[in-house]
Parts: structure tokens; sequence; C-alpha cells
């Protein structure tokens, strides 16, 4: 901490007494168990990048549920890359008094991890006989490094194997400093706070995101100082299909880099040794491109053995393992590897194939911000083609598909590690049609009412994997459960008669599936009249199938709905009717649209035949709460139709 | 049997490899598992399993391929033997030190008293469609620690198995008595041998197959083969095992008494105090998802888990108890096996799935799964009360006799010309169907949600104008309400649709269609009775088109049956009558019968014999 300067941000106990009685019970925040009294972080940056931050919080209870809840706290930390200290930890009591706790009386234990086995730890705390109307408060200290880049300096100073003395953490990147900090929780907050001090030689970019906050930057002969400050901050609940918190949350980055090159050309360098291969790896190369025409087609088979052969699991095998790819050679050997390690899989085989190719970041789902604060979760690979043009591919997000890039990465930035340093890139706009899903049924009414039919459906882009994960992602035992599941949308005394399912594995075709079926008594019979629902339309409730024809179920939205991927659906059924049975009901001819989503229906009768088609279409990523009522609105018509009786009625002298 | 390293030739010993069409609906085989329990004469424990596999489907590559092995990190070492994969060309990979990791198991992630217990996971590396995995660890106790020999295995798993063997080899004096279940068309042997001072009992199971767990229903595993082993021989002797361990954990503490104090205060019925009690063990303690036999059902002392407010559900117990007690009331802790079918003659605490208390005649539960305590929930399960004197210890069904299950709803509505219906809704909630015990000591809002909610379940959209809604007493419950529901629109065609209430929907419960057989018991929600009964005056110019022929469902666990009637003369306005009638008899239906109960079930979820249709004049 800077010397004297601790003054500045720690509150006497008697502020914080008036504080938590200030900060209101449970009749103030309804509905939250506890609330934040305040959150402060303070702190200074070194100008290896390394961050050390203090953060002092105070939480009070508010009801049985929050003491229970806050009776455990956990603080986790990565002996190889960060520390989280706790410094202090006291119970202010309602009844008066403040308890100090120990703060080495704790469990000091691995975190739960499942599928990324990267041995990070966890201190926990048992707080014991917490009341309501207790505040917990605590003091912690965080060291670690963030982002950081090489500087010259010489030879005898590597920054690339710096260690830093004090607490054996080595940093990615020496030299730079990042933070992202949320400024909304689940509960409420009453003050948060966040101020960190850089020297004057480290100044550092900062934006504030969705809302505001008070804020300054102060200079005096040694740094500068950031503050950033918001008050009565109200508690969110999660809402299905929201966006993740970086793009639906309030929030601060900082950055010391100024300038995205310089994180691509450290990428580069941290992990161009690893792309090497041997006979093993060019023998499958050989055998994977045998075959292959072009340039286009060695990649896209490249990267399709990589989703199949490498199995999702993560292994810490070294320091710094969040950001340096396993060689490719341990990778395919072991067949198994986290993101990075199918990125770096396919540079490996397609630099084995005569491509050039390179590992790049991403953040899944989300639009990296323009700070260059590492906002990257995921990583994928980048081919250079000989015209200069980079074509992205994405292995860990292909198995069981057939693009070489998921439509729900649509417009996704990317920075790509090369020795030349990249700016941050955008990745392909992918539209409905790409993610096209045909539907075509055949079925028949029996004058008795039973219905038998048979669907066939099969689709490209996301349309076409997600078909093929209803068998991959469900142990095979489980899939007659699923399938009648699916069909129950139908009618629940659905019969599945047959089933027929093309090669999961041939990523070459679309997947095409096939359901048989037959539903007794599927229609109401009351001597000459029929009513009866259109199968096909029922059938498209099911989720899997048309994904966001049922997915405005709430009737409003706080946050936006994101749309994993644009989809566009055309069904058609022909519905054989008994001879002599005429349509009663109207036609059906709808066609709806605004500016997030299309409905277009049609039904008539031919002779013996009802004709339905339907198409639908989402064109927007992201549904905001305001546009959210009108895309409601225009897919409850759709629901509303498989719901719909149609009347059927007997003729009866040429005239029904 | 030889333990060198099988996978180095295993190309060549199976001649003839189990694949996927040999087990077509199979994510893997499982050629051998073995597991080797020792008990040394100090009382440490040791656990061998070996496990040879073929893959045969991404699925199993991709989430079966890490093994989690739980122990005891203070009392317990686990030592990986062998973790091997032999791919589809031959090549051997061992998995390297790296890949075997040591976490916490995220249930215990907010109970720092457990975190003693871990996860060692082992993963394999290499793992390919068409590969072999071979697994072989042991967790030896470094010092004797566990309350003897005895346990629950469930013979089959995720994949079918070929062949399994089970040892137990314990000191000659020792003997286990064990109990075999469902293991019918698995060849089964078994043999003991007495040699050197060492007992050996062997058991051999061939071709078990594949247990489908994917279903989320509470009895999935009833019916699964499994071999129950244990030391104890009468249940008299497991009873008074488990009053001590209550007993111990529930000596005096000031912090409880003086909570008790304070929870009770103004309180004067005994039945209102032990739900109070209830109330706050329940809501301010986390409950752990830790299942107490990996403790020996030891509990923690009450006033620990009170003032750490996390607990097992049987510490959760242990801790209502004790406030009971600090209360002056009697309760006594009992655990009870929710499966139907266990016969008592298997010795062994580790059947039973929860812990109850009873007091003053009513069985309470603590669990987070449960948040109603009524002896109706236990009736069907095998108790076994914590009790070290007294006749018998191990009961069958409800400790008393319940006052019944039984929902009778009345609706009397009459349609408006805007075709708006108004009426009124007249409900006697009686035994499970009562929702005292979930609404007790909620605040107003909760409550007037709840019969809210109710009343849209009965009759779509219906909005409650004035109600009142009486908590009689912990058995039965009344409501009277005043109803309004928005015009009924015509379709397209001009035809109006009812669906009057069905049965599972007013009953508050659902029997899951998507499976259409099993393999283990369903529980149903309870014997109990509902009738249903609605006079519905239709507005003068509306006439039936459509009204669906009387319906009886019959079952051996459940009947349903459904009428409606049409009356009014000619020319006047008319009335429909609707009654419903659903018994439910039985509160398990054995694999054999669920597709009649289904049938039942996916009647009255598509709603076709409720459904009256209606035109216009």
């Amino acid at each position: 901490m800077i010397d004297g300067r601790e003054k500045d941000f720690i509150k006497t106990d008697e502020e914080k007494r008036k504080l938590i009685n200030a900060a209101g019970g449970e009749k103030e925040h309804k509905g939250a168990d506890i609330v934040v009294v305040f959150d402060h972080t303070w702190g200074h940056v070194d100008v290896s990048g390394l961050g050390n931050l203090y953060t002092n919080r105070m939480v009070k209870i508010l009801t049985e549920k929050g003491a229970a809840q806050q009776s455990v706290l956990r603080f986790d930390y990565d002996p190889r890359s960060y520390l989280n200290n706790v410094l202090r930890l006291r119970i202010h009591r309602l009844a008066g008094g403040v308890e100090e706790l120990d703060p080495g009386d704790c469990r000091d234990v691995m975190q739960p991890e499942a599928m990324l086995y990267w041995r990070v730890k966890m201190k926990l705390y048992s707080l014991r006989n917490l009341q309501v109307g207790d505040a917990v408060e605590y003091e912690v200290f965080k060291k670690g490094f963030n982002v950081a880049y090489l500087k010259s300096a010489g030879d005898r100073f590597d920054p690339d194997s710096w260690v830093d003395p004090e607490t054996g953490i080595k940093p990615p990147m020496y030299g730079a400093f990042y933070d992202i900090v949320y400024f909304r929780e689940k509960v409420p907050i009453k003050e948060k706070r966040y101020t960190v001090l850089s020297p004057k030689r480290m100044p550092l970019s900062f934006e504030f995101y969705r809302g505001d906050c008070r804020s300054c930057c102060l200079v005096d002969d040694e740094y500068y100082t950031y503050s950033f400050e918001k008050k009565d901050i109200e508690g969110y609940t999660p809402e299905m299909r929201m966006p993740g918190i970086q793009t639906s949350m309030p929030k601060l980055l900082l950055s010391s880099i100024h300038d995205w090159r310089e994180k691509s050309r450290w990428f580069y360098r941290m992990n161009e040794t690893q792309f090497e291969w041997n006979e093993d790896i060019k023998k499958v190369v050989n055998e994977v491109t045998a075959g292959c025409a072009t340039d286009d087609e060695k990649a896209a088979a490249l990267l399709h053995w990589v989703a199949q052969e490498i199995r999702y699991i993560g292994f810490s095998v070294a320091q710094g393992e969040g950001y340096t790819i396993h060689p490719g050679i341990m990778t395919f050997r072991e067949r198994g590897g986290v993101c990075k390690e199918y990125g770096g899989m396919l540079v490996t085989m397609l630099r084995a194939a005569g491509l050039e190719a390179y590992a790049a970041q991403t953040q899944a789902l989300a639009p990296v911000n323009r700070i260059p604060a590492d906002q990257f979760d995921h990583c994928v690979t980048a081919w250079l083609k000989p015209d200069g043009s980079f074509t992205m591919l994405d292995p860990t997000w292909a198995p069981f598909s057939m693009q070489i890039w998921d439509a729900a990465e649509s417009t996704q930035n990317f920075l790509i590690g090369s020795p030349e340093g990249e700016n941050l890139g955008v990745s392909t706009t992918f539209t409905p049609e790409d993610s096209r899903l045909n539907l075509e049924a055949t079925s028949t009414i029996s004058p008795e009412g039973m219905l038998t039919g048979s669907v066939s459906y099969w689709g490209r882009g996301r349309s076409d994997s997600t078909q093929r994960f209803m068998h991959s992602w469900q142990p095979a035992a489980a899939h007659d459960r699923l399938f009648q599941k699916m069909m129950s949308e139908l009618d629940p005394a659905v019969e599945i008669t047959g089933r027929c399912f093309t090669d999961i594995m041939n990523l070459k075709e679309s997947f095409r599936s096939t359901l048989e079926y037959r539903v007794p008594k599927y229609a109401l019979v009351n001597q000459d009249t029929m009513y009866l629902r259109l199968p096909l339309m029922r059938l498209l409730l099911a989720p899997n199938l048309v994904r966001y024809l049922t997915a405005a179920d709430t009737p409003e939205r706080k946050f936006d709905m994101m749309v994993i991927f644009l989809q566009l659906a055309e069904a058609s059924e022909t519905i054989t009717v008994p001879a002599g049975w005429r349509l009663a009901s109207r036609p059906v001819a709808m066609d709806l649209k605004n500016d997030s989503v299309e409905l277009a229906v049609n039904l008539k009768q031919e002779v013996d035949e009802l004709r339905f088609s339907l198409r639908f279409m989402t064109k927007e990523r992201y549904v905001t709460p305001d546009t959210y009522k009108a895309f409601r609105e225009i897919t409850g018509h759709g629901k509303n139709l498989a719901e719909r009786w149609l009347v059927l009625r007997k003729e009866q002298g040429g005239k029904c | 049997m030889e333990r060198q390293m099988r996978g180095l030739n295993i190309l060549a010993e199976l001649a003839a490899r189990p694949d996927m069409t040999q087990f077509p609906g199979c994510d893997a085989v499982i050629i051998l598992d073995e597991r080797h329990y020792t008990l040394y004469a100090d009382g440490r424990i040791c656990f061998r399993h070996y496990q040879l596999k073929r893959v045969l489907r991404d699925f199993d590559r991709d989430k079966k391929s890490e093994v989690p092995v739980l122990f005891h990190a203070e009392q317990q070492a686990v030592t990986v033997h062998s973790a091997k994969t032999v791919m589809c060309d031959g090549t051997i990979m061992e998995s390297p030190e790296y890949a075997i990791n040591q976490i916490t198991p995220a249930y215990l992630s907010a109970a720092p008293h457990y975190t003693t217990f871990q996860h060692k996971i082992i993963s394999l590396v290499g793992v390919e469609r068409g590969g072999y995995t071979e697994l072989d660890y042991e967790v030896t106790d470094t010092k004797p620690w566990q309350a003897g020999l005895h346990g629950v295995l469930q013979l089959a798993e995720h994949a079918p198995i070929m062949r399994r063997i089970v040892t137990f080899d314990t000191p000659e004096d020792v003997v286990l008595s064990f109990g075999l279940q469902y293991i019918d068309g698995a060849a089964a042997g078994n043999a003991v041998v007495v040699d050197n001072g060492r007992r050996k009992s062997m058991f051999e199971f061939k071709d078990l197959p594949l247990w489908n767990t994917e279903d989320s229903h509470p009895l999935i595993m009833a019916g699964c083969p499994r071999l129950v082993y244990g030391v104890a021989r009468t249940w008299e002797e497991v009873g008074a095992q488990l009053a001590h361990k209550v007993s111990d954990a529930t000596k005096s503490d000031d912090d409880i008494q003086a909570l008790v104090k304070k929870l009770l205060e103004g309180i004067e019925c005994p039945v209102q105090s032990a739900l109070k009690l209830h109330k706050h063990v329940q809501e301010g303690i986390t409950a752990i998802a830790f299942h107490p036999r990996h403790v020996h059902y030891s509990a923690r002392p009450a006033g620990d888990v009170l003032r750490s407010r996390y607990g097992t559900d049987f510490e959760k117990a242990v801790l209502l108890h004790a406030m009971l007690q600090a209360a002056g009331r009697e309760s006594v802790v009992a655990l009870a096996c929710p499966d139907p079918l266990f016969t008592d003659r298997v010795l062994h605490l580790g059947i039973y799935d929860s812990a109850w208390v009873r007091t003053m005649g009513m069985f309470m539960r603590v669990d987070k799964s449960l948040h109603e305590a009524r002896n109706e929930h236990l009736e069907g399960h095998t108790l076994l009360l914590g009790v070290t004197e007294g006749q018998p210890r191990l009961k069958v069904g409800p400790a008393r006799k319940t006052a019944g299950n039984r929902l009778d709803i009345k609706l009397n509505l009459t349609m408006k010309e805007d075709r708006s219906l108004e009426g009124s809704a007249d409900v006697i909630f009686s035994g499970l169907y009562n929702p005292y015990f979930n609404l007790h000591g909620k605040d107003s809002d909760k409550v007037i949600g709840w019969v809210k909610g109710f009343v849209g379940s009965v009759w779509d959209n219906a909005e409650i104008d004035t109600h009142h809604f009486a908590h009689l007493a912990t058995t039965h419950s009344v409501l009277a309400a005043a109803l309004k529901v928005k015009p009924v629109e015509a379709n397209d065609d001009g035809f109006y649709f009812l669906a009057f209430p069905g049965a599972m929907a007013t009953g508050g419960f659902d029997i899951g269609v998507d499976v259409t057989e099993r393999r283990s018991v369903y529980a149903l929600p309870g014997k109990g009775l509902q009738t249903v009964k609605i006079e519905l005056a239709l507005a003068k110019d509306l006439e039936p088109v459509f009204s669906p022929a009387p319906q009886e469902y019959k079952t051996k666990d459940i009947t349903l049956k459904q009428d409606f009637s049409i009356k009014g003369d000619e020319g006047a306005a008319k009335t429909v009558e609707y009654s419903q009638k659903l018994d439910i008899h039985a509160n398990y239906v054995p694999p054999e019968r669920f597709d009649a109960v289904r049938s039942l079930a996916v009647a009255d979820k598509r709603g076709h014999n409720r459904t009256l249709v209606l035109r216009k004049k």
C-alpha cells in the first residue's frame, strides 16, 4: 500500500456503525437477504504491471437465509498467479460491539473444479452465530497479474521469465495492468468505490459502460489517482436468456496498454514455440487431407478432426496455464485439452499441412470493448491465406458441427497473435439463412380421429448441429426419452412408431431425422364434425427445433434477451383428411414482421389435403426490453395457432 | 487374478471385442470390474477398485473419463496403481501426474468442517472411441476411523458390466452379513474361504445390464441390483447405535436454550411451537448435500450446527431434536428408507435416505427438498427410530393414522353475455392437499399468492374477487372465493373451446410421461381422493356443439372418472355439469404397472376428455 494513504480509504468504526444503521433492513430491501453496506477497493499499480489492491467490504444481514449464506465466506486464489489474503475479518453485532476474528483460522483447500483442473485454491471461513442485523466486514489484499507486455530492456532483463521475488508470481506480460470492475450485483449495494493509483509514466485508459458513475482523475508528482464511485445500486434477479454480465452489467475497464497490437505480439511470442509437429501428426494430417482438392477443404477437414477427436479436459502443466497453449505434440498424444489446446492443435496441423496459421483470442458470445484490457475467455485459430486475409476457425465449438466458425459466434471480436501485431478483428456476421431449418411432414387423420404421420427435419449451421447434439450430448440410454419428450409437444399421447437418422459423424451433409408416429384419438370427433389442432405447428413448440418461437415466456423483461443464433425455419405439412371432409375453419394467412422477428403462416385445403406452411425468422441478436413486447406478440400468434382447434365437417350432398 | 498390465496385450487377449453391435444403445461396456474390501485387525479398511472398459461413443469418452474418488484427506490415502488407456492403434497412454488432481466437492464448498473430504480426480488421457481404459486404485485408511465395514454397493452402472467381482477380506472372527437384491438375470456366485486367520467372501456377477439413471425420479435406483453388507446382527442393535449418536450430539447448549426461548415467546400451542422451531432449522441452517453415511451417521454437536448455520440432513434433524428437548418436548430422531421393496433383513443404516424428527405424533423433515412436515409423506417407508428401548424399532408406514388426503372442489360459474365468467369456488383441503405446512408462518402476500395460484390451476385465467381462506388445522383448510374470468374469446371460426381442469393440475402434481417404460418403482404423490364438481350456466346465445363422453380410467393404482352433462330445455340457456374424481390408492407403482398409470396421466394432460366446444346459436 502507498504509505500513509490508508486513512483516506478505511472508515472509522463509528462511521461504519452509522452506515450499518442507515443501510436499512428487510423492509427497505424487499426480497433481499443481505445488503452490501459498502464495497471499497483501492490500491496501486507497480511498474511491472503488478496490481496491489485492497478491498474493504461490509455486508448487513437482513434475513435468516442471509445469515445462513454469510456464515461461510470463501476467498479464491491461485498460488501461481494471484494472492487473495484476508487481512481482517469482523462481525459488527446488532446488539453492539465488534468481534475480531482470526484471519488465520480458515480451511485452505482446493476449489471445486470440473473438466478444468487448474489446481486453484480457496480459503473458507466459518462465521459462527450470525444473526439478522449483524454486519460482516472483511479486508483483503489481492496481488497478481492480469496482462503484461514486453518492453525492450536490454539483454540482462528477460520480462518473459521475470518472477516477482516477493510472491513467486510470474507475470504473463511484464509491464502492463488491467482490471474489469462490475458495479452491480444480485444484492443491493449502498456504496461502491474503486480507486487505483498508477505511476505517472504508466497512465491508464479507462471507460465506464452501461450507466454512469462519479469519477475523477487526480494528478500529483508521482501518481495518477483514478477513482470511481456509485451509490444505491439496485440488486438484480437473473433472467432466462440474458446476455453475460460483460454485456448486461455496469462495468469499468482500465488498462495500462493502449494498443491491441502490443497484446497481439505478446500472445504470438508466448505460444509460437508450441506448434511443432512430429511424424505421427504428419501422418494423420496426410490421412485427413487426402482427397481434399483445395486449401479450404484441407482446413475444414483438419478442423473437424480436431473437433471430433480432442476431448475437452484441462490440466495445469505449468505456470501461466491460463494463457499458455500446450504443445501440439502433447495435445495430439493425449487427445485432450481446453479451447487453447483445440486452437493450438489446429494451428499445428494446419502448419503441418503447409498452411500458415496462428492462435487467436476471443470472447465467446460477447463483444470486446475498445479498452485493451484482457477481456478474452476463449481461444481459436486464424488461418492466413495467401491473399493476406484471415479465415477464422473454432474447433472447440465445432464438435458435431458442419461449420468452421459457429453461428453463435457471429460478429465476435478476436485478436490474432502474430509477429507483426494485429488489431482487434471481428468475425463473420451470420444471417438467419445460415442456420436454416427445414421441416417436412405428412400426416393422415382417420374418420375416428386417429392421426398417423411422419416428420423429417434437417438444416444447416446451428440448426444442423443442434439436432446432432440431441444424440451426442446425451447418453444413448436417454435417447428414447428425449424424442418422446420432443414429440409429446405434438400430443402427450403420441406413440413413436419409427425413427430414422443419418450418420451424425458425417459432417459433409446435413443431418436428417425422420420420426414416424401415431396418436390415437388425436381429433375430437362428433358425428359429422371433427376438431383438431395442426400437428406440425404443435411440434414446433419443442424448443430444440425452432428455438425462439417459445422463448418469450415472461410478460416483460428488464434485461435484453440474447438470441444465441439467428434462425430461419421453413416448415410444411400435408394433412390428408378423410374423403368428403372439408375444412370448415377459415383458412389461415398470417404475415407478421418487425425488426426482430418474422412469422408467416398459411393453411388451406386442396381436395382431401390440408396444406400448412410456416416461415419463422429471428433477425436480431439482442431483443431489448423495449422491443421484447413486439417480439412476444408475434411469437404469441404462433403459440396461439398451435393451440387452435380447426373444424372439419363431413360433406353431405356435396355441401358441408 | 493376475494383475499385470492387461492393457499391454489387451487387443490380443480380447479376441472378441465387445462393440456397439453387441451393445446397442450403450456408450461403453465394462469388461471387468473388481472391488476388494479388506478389513485389517486394527480396524483399518482398504478398498481397491479395478475396472477395464471399452469406450463405444463420444458421450462416454467425454463424460466418464474422469473418475472422482471420495476420501478423507486426514485419515485416508489414495494410491493410483494404474490409469491407462489403450488407444485404437495399440498405443498405451498412462495418465501423467498432472492428470491426477484433488478438488473439494462442490457440495462441500459451503461446509468448511467437511472439507476434510476431498475428491481425487483420476483423469484418463488418450481416450478414443473404440479404445480401452484401465483403472486400478485403492483407498486405504492411514489409521482406524471407520465404524466397521458396511455399505450398499449398487451392482449395475451407466454401462453394462460383463463381469463383476466383489471380495471382502476380514479377520476370521469378523463375520459380515450380506443382502443381495434385484439380481434377476445376472448369474451370481459366491464363495467363502477361511484361511490363515482370514475370511474371504467373494461374489461374482456376469452380464449386468446398464442401469439408466437419466430420469430424475427420486426412486430411480429402486430395483437396481445391489449388495448390502455389514456386521450388525439385529435392528435393535442398529437403532440403539443411532440413538447413542443422537444422544452424543444433543448435549445441553446455552445458545440452543436461549434461541428456543426467544423463538417460542408468546406461543403456547405445542404444535405451533414445534412448527416454529422446524421453520428456523429449515430456513436458517444451510442444507449440505453430504450423505451422513460418509461419516457413519455421526453428527456434530447440535450447538455447533446451530452456530455454524450449516449441516447435513441428519445434523439438521438432530438440531431440531435438541431444540424440541430444550422446549420440553419429547422427540425422537428417525431415519426413513423410501424404497418400498427393501427388505428389513439387511441391517445397515446406509439404506436410509432421509432423517426425520418425531414429536407429538408428527414426523418432521428438515431438508430443503421437502418443505412440508407431515406423516403422510412417510407412508410406505421403512422407518428406523433412534431409540434404545421399546418395540418395535423397525416400522413400516406412518406412526399414527392419517386424516386422509382429500381435495374437494366445487365451482359455480355463470357465463355473461360478454363471455366473461363469474361465480364462486368452495374448496376443502385435507391431508397432503392441505397447504398448512407450506404456508405456515409465511406473510400474507405469500399466502394470497398461493391462493391465486391454486385458483388459477382450477380454472385458467380465473381471478379472485374476494376470498376467505382459513387454515383450520394441520389437517384441514378451506377456501371460499368469488371468481371472475376474463371474457372467453371465440376462435376465428366462432367456436369457444373451454378446457375444464385436469386432475393433475388441481392436485398440484405431475406424472412424467416422457419415460414410456421403467425398471424402477415409481412414487406417486401419495394416496388421496380428489373430486371436482363444476356447474357452468352458459350465456343464453351459446350452445354446446361438442361435449366429451363420460370416461373412466381404471388401473390398479389410480382411477380417474370424468363426466359431462348438459341440462336445460330446448331454446333456454344451458347448464353444463362437469364432475371429476381421481382416486390414488397406491403410494408406489411397480414397473409392470407403470404403463397403465402413464396412459391415465397422458389422457389427463392432453385434456380431450374435458374440453367442451360451444358455438353461437
